[in-house]
């Protein structure tokens, strides 16, 4: 299983981010805020 | 006579052989003993969820920055095996300016404030500060205080007793080698802590990585991705004022080699003294115990003989030694040294920038992993495709459709198009991957006209 992280996404794009992962056929997307409020790291398994 | 010469030069060679294996195979032990100390000694920090620092030192404390060229999954690799993570690609050290807030209503005195961690570290100025017990430097004394669980061991009949001790300690812990019977005990004591909080110091991070952001640039990510550098901050150290060691051993130590017919090798147990003032005669009662094992071998090997009586010829070689050892000591450390640390990592990205901070120690946790870690697009090629895709216009939603419909229309095209050019990443990548501009720019060159990308 591959991952990929994102360790700043901004809070804007989290949501499209996720969703396009999840129709590209993700097994799994993890979203955690940042310690800056303004950022989220979004890891994808694939 | 043939017979009888042939065995002795076996013998002889054989004697070269065995002792060769001792002294060699004892190198490799020791070495591996050696390696192990820092191993063990890092395990029982660890347990504490503390990373340690190895060896221990003074010179450590928050907002020090270190460059982490070790992969993720190389790091946990090597601190499995280690125990710890080497320090020894120090970048820099931030002056946190947070500890008035962060200390101001606890441990600062309620007039005035402390500079920390010279304050702490260094209450009454610089000087010499070594080996008053304790009594009069009041280094540490005054910063919140740890506890760290005592611990003990036993180990018996083990050829890797692998005590780790990193202080006066060590050559003691050492020369259990080979033990067949140890045990000991440690206590960590006078611990103290000092730190600042993540979001303070990583504020200060970024500010000093704009000033420093050519020299980080050259850690930037490579292409493909497989290679990310860290800067690694530290937030929170631990100090202890005093350790105390207490070790019991008796080894022995045995190897040989048979020609001929074999004879019976009998090999002793060792008997660990009970306290220190019975060392010698715990020593005296292995050693005995070893001259009547080998004394027994000789009475056997005399035993074996043919029909007519006669002593079967071949020979064996064996060495043996026997030691027993009790050692206490309880080690102060004026001024209190750093033991551990917890802090946070930070992505070096394209252009030296940094990511957001990553707890350190969660990092190195298998379940926690990132595996590759990709820069977001934020270039207008990405923003300008992402709106194409999740937010079609008004107009482009014809009836009998919804806004999802279409976006997923959009995806199969573009998967269609990367389809088309045997690309190897998905449509969410071309959307998202920083490292992906190109394939971005030249979908939009051709396909930008026809599917109404640029209006």
């Amino acid at each position: 299983m591959a991952v990929e992280t994102f360790p700043d996404v901004p809070n804007d794009d989290v949501g499209t981010t996720v969703q396009n992962y999840v129709d590209a056929g993700a097994k799994k997307v993890t979203v955690t805020p940042n310690a800056d409020g303004e950022t989220c790291t979004v890891v994808v398994k694939t | 006579m043939g017979i009888k010469n042939r065995s002795i030069d076996l013998i002889q060679t054989a004697s070269v052989i065995a002792v060769g294996a001792l002294i060699f195979g004892g190198c490799a032990s020791r070495e591996q003993q050696v390696q192990k100390v820092a191993r063990d000694w890092c395990m029982t920090i660890r347990g504490s969820q503390v990373i340690p620092v190895y060896p221990l030192t003074e010179d450590i404390q928050p907002g020090d920055v270190f460059l982490v060229q070790v992969p993720i999954d190389q790091q946990q690799k090597l601190y499995k095996k280690n125990g710890f993570l080497p320090l020894d690609n120090s970048i820099g050290r931030i002056n946190p300016t947070g500890y008035q807030e962060f200390y101001g209503h606890s441990f600062f005195p309620s007039n005035g404030s402390l500079v920390l961690p010279r304050d702490w570290i260094r209450p009454q100025g610089v000087g010499v500060y070594t080996n008053n017990n304790g009594t009069n430097t009041q280094s540490w004394q005054a910063a919140p205080r740890v506890a760290f669980p005592s611990y003990s061991f036993s180990v018996q009949n083990g050829a890797g007793l692998s005590l780790a001790v990193p202080v006066q300690g060590v050559p003691v812990g050492l020369s259990l080698l080979a033990s067949d019977a140890a045990s000991g005990s440690i206590q960590i004591q006078d611990a103290r802590t000092m730190g600042v909080d993540t979001i303070s110091l990583y504020r200060q991070l970024k500010r000093w990585a704009k000033t420093n952001q050519a020299f980080l640039g050259n850690y930037s990510p490579r292409a493909d991705g497989k290679r990310t550098n860290y800067v690694r901050v530290i937030t929170r150290v631990f100090a202890t004022g005093r350790m105390s060691v207490t070790l019991k051993d008796a080894s022995n130590r045995s190897g040989g080699l048979d020609v001929g017919v074999p004879k019976a090798v009998n090999l002793l147990q060792p008997q660990l003294p009970s306290e220190q003032k019975s060392t010698p005669e715990a020593a005296l009662s292995n050693y005995t115990n070893a001259m009547n094992a080998i004394s027994e071998m000789v009475k056997a090997a005399g035993s074996a003989v043919d029909a007519a009586g006669k002593v079967l010829p071949g020979g064996s070689l064996r060495l043996a030694a026997a030691s027993a050892r009790s050692v206490s000591l309880d080690e102060t450390f004026d001024p209190p040294v750093i033991l551990g640390y917890l802090g946070f990592d930070c992505v070096i990205d394209e252009g030296g920038r940094l990511g957001p901070p990553m707890p350190t120690y969660a990092n190195l946790q298998p379940n926690l992993a990132t595996g590759i870690v990709r820069h977001f697009a934020i270039g207008p090629s990405a923003k300008l495709l992402r709106d194409w895709v999740n937010k079609p216009k008004a107009a482009d939603i014809h009836e009998g459709k919804t806004a999802r419909d279409v976006t997923k229309e959009r995806e199969g095209k573009l998967r269609d198009w990367i389809q088309a050019q045997k690309g190897n990443y998905s449509f969410a990548d071309l959307l998202n991957r920083a490292d992906l501009e190109s394939e971005r720019q030249e979908f939009i060159d051709e396909m930008g006209a026809e599917y109404g990308i640029n209006q």
